[in-house]
């Protein structure tokens, strides 16, 4: 349930060799004339059209054509008619009939109207970058988008003045990294963010997005555009959301719930930590927290909901509601055996808390007190009395002054004897510092 | 009881200041030290025989105004980010480039008024622009903008210097309202100057990349447009009412006396004796709090535009070394802008009226680029102009166009 068992994929994305060929830039193919096959002029190239299901090196699949009219037309050309495709120009295998009506089929991305000029994320470097030039490979007939280009130089390249400032370096500055260095981003690392080309890429660079670090990914929102944000934060798979969310500022949790309905933006609050997902919805308007709430399921709503009675900045808000429980008649053994059980809904396994049944507190351990006890130890021989329980009205500094005083990684919150929760130091921290 | 309801009237009262700001900030830092000299000089050399030109022009800044809020509202995105998404690096580089330019004079323009308003106190421009280049760097790089933004929408009460030193200097209010309403123009070189750097000033390209971001910043959406339209209209009513004042101000004295002012500090100073001396030194508080703004804004602004474009790491949140470009471009400008101020012997008036007819006459392009994407049916949806707006929008535009135009034809002839 908690957003600490989200898995890591490995890096497994194969390393596809390039196939073989020649390489062209996006740049210096668009703008240019388009002929029939008796040489006759068509119009002019203004976009290709490429396969995004494809992970690496897709396929372009259709070119657009303006045809010279009052209204300035777009015509789709196949690249089965393409005969040849080169910087002077295109030329198609027939005449004027190759121009079919203009329409997207598939998975086909407009490469210059959606990632040209446009940011994307760079999912291997978990950055936001844009796109100055797309560098096409062009192999046995087919062309191919290889990277984009996010550098100085193509930019350089787009005003066309590459011959020159080349030239002119090459005298003065005949080392100069611009001159080595291409800053290219591979187009499996590349997620594209205009609406409608996400979804695909994103199922695609899944595994990819996995490596990207949640505040990273958050960082990776907060740089975006609202339009760019919103794609990608639709269609992120719940976890990631979730986990972004949490890393999230206030201002722009806000903005992110927003952007969803009200249905998957509770999809994402249950997988958060109750006590961060409080934390937020204590952020967002009244009635926006209520729809959310109501769109959850009731076991997890009721917890935060409980959380929320709390103030902010108090033990009550930021405990968490799943810790390690165990009973006072376990053996070592048994308890270590329900600590596995337990642990994949705790995100801290550092203490274990000896509750009875009717919630009263009765010691703590840790897992090291457990790991070295005799297996047929009884619980209540090996626990001991906590040093410093919580009211769940005291203040963030006090949790923090009693965690520094005694060394604790987590502190117990209880209420007339009751155990409600336990806070824990990266809780408090985060508090403390930001607070 | 109670309690739940100052709650929720306080709750509304923060979902208001959630939206507003943007457009009036905007349109005060509009009224900077470029703006004050042109409307003093304005007052000053044509009396009140052009204060009718400043209806029109309120129409105008709050067409223009509005276009650009509801894109910033639309979109999501800044000015320079849509400009680099639809028309390409060519069309980018060259806009900015003018802008840049536009810009560094605007920025030194900021820091003349910071020197001759600081002057008229008795403080030599030799201590006053370089301790004010020197706050405005530490005061971004320290990221404390947005608190300088917060103070800044309460020193925009301080334009209210201006309404009074313009009721102190006693108009002859009939006069004012025949110069108000008669359209007059004399095709003169000067007066036709004269009206292209109102214009420049007032709606200055660099508001229009400003105020995009500024809401874009504040992240308002549709839902909210209406009260962040109304921020803008209000915005613009008040930025003009200012300006209203201060040729009224400098009409009803400098002008009736047959002066001749060469810098807003000559305007203060010859207020003085016109209409007493707390009526000089209001205008000289009020030169100086729009200089120390504009000047906190505009360079750090620029090098947003210019950064965000071009896909360069940008932000005082990034560390130095991984946003050269934004932190060397920022410091240029202060650095350049105020240091040139500094330079003996630079016409300084000249220089500063010269960057608002910059702006005039870069105004109409960028307006171009602003129509086209506020047209875009793809990028704006139901939002897009409307035929009137279009039409209005447009008429604007090539009205700007040929009264540049005539500018240049009438100067070099």
């Amino acid at each position: 349930m908690t957003a600490a068992n989200r898995i890591w994929y490995p890096r497994t994305v194969p390393s596809q060799p390039p196939p073989e060929g020649t390489f062209v830039f996006l740049s210096e193919l668009i703008g240019r004339p388009a002929r029939g096959a008796s040489g006759e002029r068509l119009g002019k190239v203004v976009d290709f059209l490429a396969d995004a299901s494809e992970p690496a090196y897709p396929k372009v699949t259709a070119l657009r054509v303006k045809v010279p009219s009052l209204r300035g037309e777009v015509k789709r050309v196949e690249w089965a008619d393409v005969a040849s495709c080169e910087p002077s120009g295109t030329r198609l295998k027939r005449g004027a009939e190759a121009l079919q009506p203009l329409k997207l089929q598939g998975n086909e991305i407009p490469l210059a109207q959606d990632v040209l000029d446009r940011q994307i994320v760079d999912t291997d470097d978990a950055k936001v970058e844009r796109v100055n030039d797309l560098h096409l490979l062009r192999a046995r007939g087919d062309l191919r988008v290889a990277h984009v280009d996010v550098g100085f130089r193509g930019l350089v390249r787009r005003m066309g003045w590459q011959p020159a400032v080349d030239a002119l370096l090459k005298r003065l500055k005949p080392g100069s990294p611009y001159l080595r260095r291409e800053q290219f981003v591979p187009w499996k690392h590349v997620q594209p963010l205009a609406a409608g080309t996400s979804k695909v890429r994103l199922d695609l660079a899944r595994r990819a997005m996995a490596e990207v670090h949640p505040s990273d990914l958050a960082e990776i929102l907060e740089d975006l555009d609202r339009r760019e944000r919103a794609v990608l934060f639709r269609d992120l798979p719940i976890e990631f959301a979730a986990d972004a969310l949490e890393e999230s500022e206030p201002g722009l949790q806000r903005e992110l719930l927003r952007m969803v309905e009200p249905s998957r933006a509770a999809d994402i609050v249950e997988k958060m930590q109750p006590d961060d997902a409080a934390d937020m919805l204590s952020e967002l308007p009244k009635e926006q927290t209520a729809e959310i709430l109501a769109a959850m399921d009731p076991p997890d709503a009721r917890v935060v909901e409980e959380l929320l009675t709390y103030d902010e900045n108090t033990a009550g808000r930021m405990m968490n509601t799943e810790f390690l429980r165990l009973q006072p008649a376990m053996t070592a053994q048994q308890a270590l055996s329900a600590v596995r059980d337990q642990a994949r809904e705790v995100a801290q396994v550092h203490d274990c808390f000896v509750v009875q049944r009717d919630r009263r507190l009765l010691g703590v351990l840790s897992l090291r007190d457990l790991l070295l006890a005799a297996p047929e130890a009884p619980v209540d021989a090996i626990m001991h009395e906590h040093p410093a329980p919580l009211e769940p009205e005291d203040r963030a500094g006090k949790v923090a002054e009693l965690a520094a005083k005694y060394n604790l990684f987590s502190l117990p919150v209880e209420r007339d004897g009751k155990l409600l929760g336990v806070v824990t130091v990266d809780d408090v921290l985060e508090k403390v510092l930001h607070g | 009881m109670a309690d739940a309801q100052a709650r929720s009237r306080w709750a509304r009262f923060a979902a208001v200041m959630a939206v507003i700001g943007p457009g009036i900030i905007t349109a005060n830092v509009d009224n900077d030290a470029g703006g004050i000299a042109t409307y003093s000089q304005a007052g000053a050399d044509f009396g009140y025989s052009l204060l009718w030109t400043l209806i029109p022009i309120t129409v105008a800044l709050i067409v223009v105004q509005e276009m650009t809020a509801r894109m910033g509202v639309v979109t999501g995105k800044g000015l320079s980010d849509l400009i680099r998404e639809r028309f390409g690096v060519k069309a980018t580089f060259y806009v900015l480039l003018a802008l840049l330019v536009a810009n560094l004079g605007n920025t030194m323009a900021e820091f003349i008024g910071v020197a001759e308003s600081m002057e008229i106190f008795g403080v030599s421009r030799w201590i006053s622009v370089p301790c004010v280049a020197v706050i405005v760097w530490v005061l971004v790089v320290k990221g404390t903008a947005r608190i300088v933004e917060r103070i800044f929408l309460i020193a925009c009460v301080f334009y209210v210097a201006y309404l009074i030193a313009g009721f102190l200097a006693r108009p002859d209010w009939a006069e004012v309202s025949a110069g108000s309403l008669k359209p007059t123009l004399a095709l003169t070189a000067p007066a036709l100057t004269m009206v292209v750097t109102l214009v420049g000033t007032t709606i200055a390209p660099w508001m229009q990349f400003y105020l995009q971001s500024a809401i874009v910043e504040k992240g308002v959406q549709t839902d909210d447009y209406a009260l962040s339209r109304l921020d803008v209209v209000v915005g613009c009513i008040v930025t003009d009412v200012v300006a209203f004042f201060i040729v009224l101000a400098c009409g009803a004295t400098i002008f009736k006396a047959g002066g001749h002012i060469e810098s807003a500090k000559d305007a203060a100073v010859a207020l003085r004796p016109l209409a007493g001396s707390w009526a000089s030194a209001l205008f000289a508080f009020g030169l100086f709090n729009a200089s120390l703004f504009a000047a906190s804004i505009l360079p750090l602004s620029t090098t947003y535009y210019v950064c965000e474009a071009f896909g360069w790491e940008s932000g005082i949140d990034k560390r130095r070394e991984d946003a050269p470009q934004f932190y060397f471009l920022y410091t240029a400008m202060i650095v350049v802008g105020a240091g040139l101020v500094l330079l003996p012997g630079l016409p300084l008036l000249k220089i500063l009226l010269l960057s608002q007819t910059a702006n005039g006459v870069l105004l109409p392009f960028i307006l171009v680029f602003m129509l086209l994407l506020a047209g875009d049916e793809r990028l704006m949806g139901r939002y897009r102009n409307g035929p009137v707006l279009t039409a209005i929008a447009w008429l604007v535009t090539i009205a700007l166009i040929v009264l540049t135009a005539l500018m240049f034809w009438f100067t070099l002839r």
